[in-house]
């Protein structure tokens, strides 16, 4: 899942991934690290971490995306100057058939996609 | 004894095991022809243009992982000592490509290792050959008689010549011509053979591919669910069992309904400390599987 705000000049002010898969390892240990994750059916036995969407579960993804600002000195003062009131957050939930984005659609199927605008006055 | 009765006793023992033996194919084609599914269309149009369309009818190639799975298979059983395999494309026979077959082609067992190594052929080819690997796939016969029994000791091995599914009686084809029903086609535990529940360890190279009815029996039911897997992946008796990872249009349709996503965002100003505030917008993103296993999972 990505999301990402940009303000309203199309400026990236925060971007953030997570992937939610079934992490494997081979589970042997004895001849190298086993908490390296690994692919392939033939190699994979076991799990190191599990972050897939369990069924009739609803897991919870919490964000803080601040608002650019700067702080400047006016008059011997602290001024807290907002540089931009106003963001486009774009939330993509996508299906990915390959650790790389390739064409969405063919390797990459958007399963969500929403764009939220949010201002402060 | 006399001799007439040792020879009827000794028709009656070996009959039915001469005839469910039958010979191997040595060919990719033989194997094909012997599986042949194409006479079902006459009748179950519908339900074979479906299939014809689903990922189980291009299960030696899938969206073309695959290929790649299988080729890295083929390559490691290389790498491991006591396999016997120096070289994939001389060495390897029908055995060899056990962990892999007993899903992706059930049929394997009714051929020769000529026919194992014509495959590894195709995987190997560069780029691999799709059309020869699609010659075979899980088919109709698949699921309606090789897989419709999972106890044999209780139910007998799969007949030949037998369509099993919901109903008995008389089926009007020249090779099937019998319809019998199986005791788990609209169970969940149909699929899970297959969809399974992890590594394979009872294979001398044990695969993880398919960990859903793992999810399913461990998750899903615990969580509450009720479904099968036919509910929502046949559902009105489809055959196209739609999914992730399919083949063309329908792709979309099923992961769309299995989640619900629910956003929610707040923009204001956080007082850290008197004179602090910090603006910044607090964003919830809920996501909620429906489906009854994890995803992603296969």
């Amino acid at each position: 899942m990505d999301v990402t705000a940009k303000t309203k000049d199309g400026k990236e002010v925060f971007s953030d991934r997570k992937i939610y898969m079934l992490e494997c390892s081979d589970s042997r240990g004895f001849e190298a690290p086993s908490d390296v994750m690994k692919y392939g059916a033939q190699v994979k036995m076991g799990y190191i971490v599990e972050s897939t969407f369990m069924p009739l579960q609803t897991k919870v993804e919490k964000y803080e995306i601040k608002f650019p600002y700067e702080d400047v000195e006016e008059g011997g003062k602290k001024v807290r100057k907002i540089k931009a009131k106003e963001m486009d957050i774009d939330i993509v939930l996508r299906w990915q058939n390959d650790p790389d984005p390739n064409t969405v659609g063919k390797d990459s199927y958007i399963l969500f996609q929403t764009t939220k605008n949010v201002k402060i006055r | 004894m006399s001799l007439r009765s040792f020879i009827v006793m000794l028709l009656f023992v070996a009959l039915p095991f001469t005839a469910l033996a039958g010979e191997k194919a040595k060919t990719i084609d033989e194997l094909a022809k012997m599986y042949d599914v194409s006479s079902c269309k006459q009748c179950h149009a519908k339900i074979y243009e479906e299939w014809e369309k689903s990922a189980h009818a291009v299960s030696m190639v899938g969206t073309g992982r695959v290929i790649g799975g299988t080729r890295g298979f083929l390559n490691a059983l290389k790498t491991f000592k006591f396999s016997g395999v120096n070289d994939p494309a001389k060495d390897i026979t029908v055995e060899h490509l056990k962990p892999c077959w007993d899903c992706h082609l059930p049929q394997l067992k009714d051929a020769t290792d000529d026919v194992a190594k014509e495959i590894v052929k195709a995987y190997l080819a560069d780029p691999a050959d799709r059309k020869t690997l699609n010659k075979l796939g899980i088919n109709c016969l698949v699921c309606h008689n090789m897989r419709a029994i999972n106890r044999k000791w209780q139910d007998g091995d799969p007949e030949h010549g037998v369509v099993y599914g919901t109903k008995e009686g008389a089926h009007p084809d020249k090779a099937y011509t019998k319809m019998k029903k199986s005791p788990i086609i609209k169970e969940a535990v149909m699929c899970a053979y297959c969809h399974g529940l992890g590594p394979t360890f009872y294979d001398p190279a044990p695969t993880q591919c398919a960990t859903l009815y793992g999810s399913y029996l461990h998750a899903y039911l615990p969580a509450g669910g009720n479904q099968t897997c036919q509910d929502c992946h046949m559902e009105k008796g489809s055959h196209r069992w739609p999914g992730f990872i399919t083949q063309g249009e329908t792709v979309m349709k099923q992961p769309n309904r299995a989640f619900d996503v629910e956003v929610i965002a707040t923009p204001y100003q956080f007082l850290e400390r008197v004179g602090n505030l910090i603006p910044k917008t607090n964003l919830t993103v809920k996501i909620t599987n429906k489906a009854g296993h994890r995803i992603p999972d296969a």
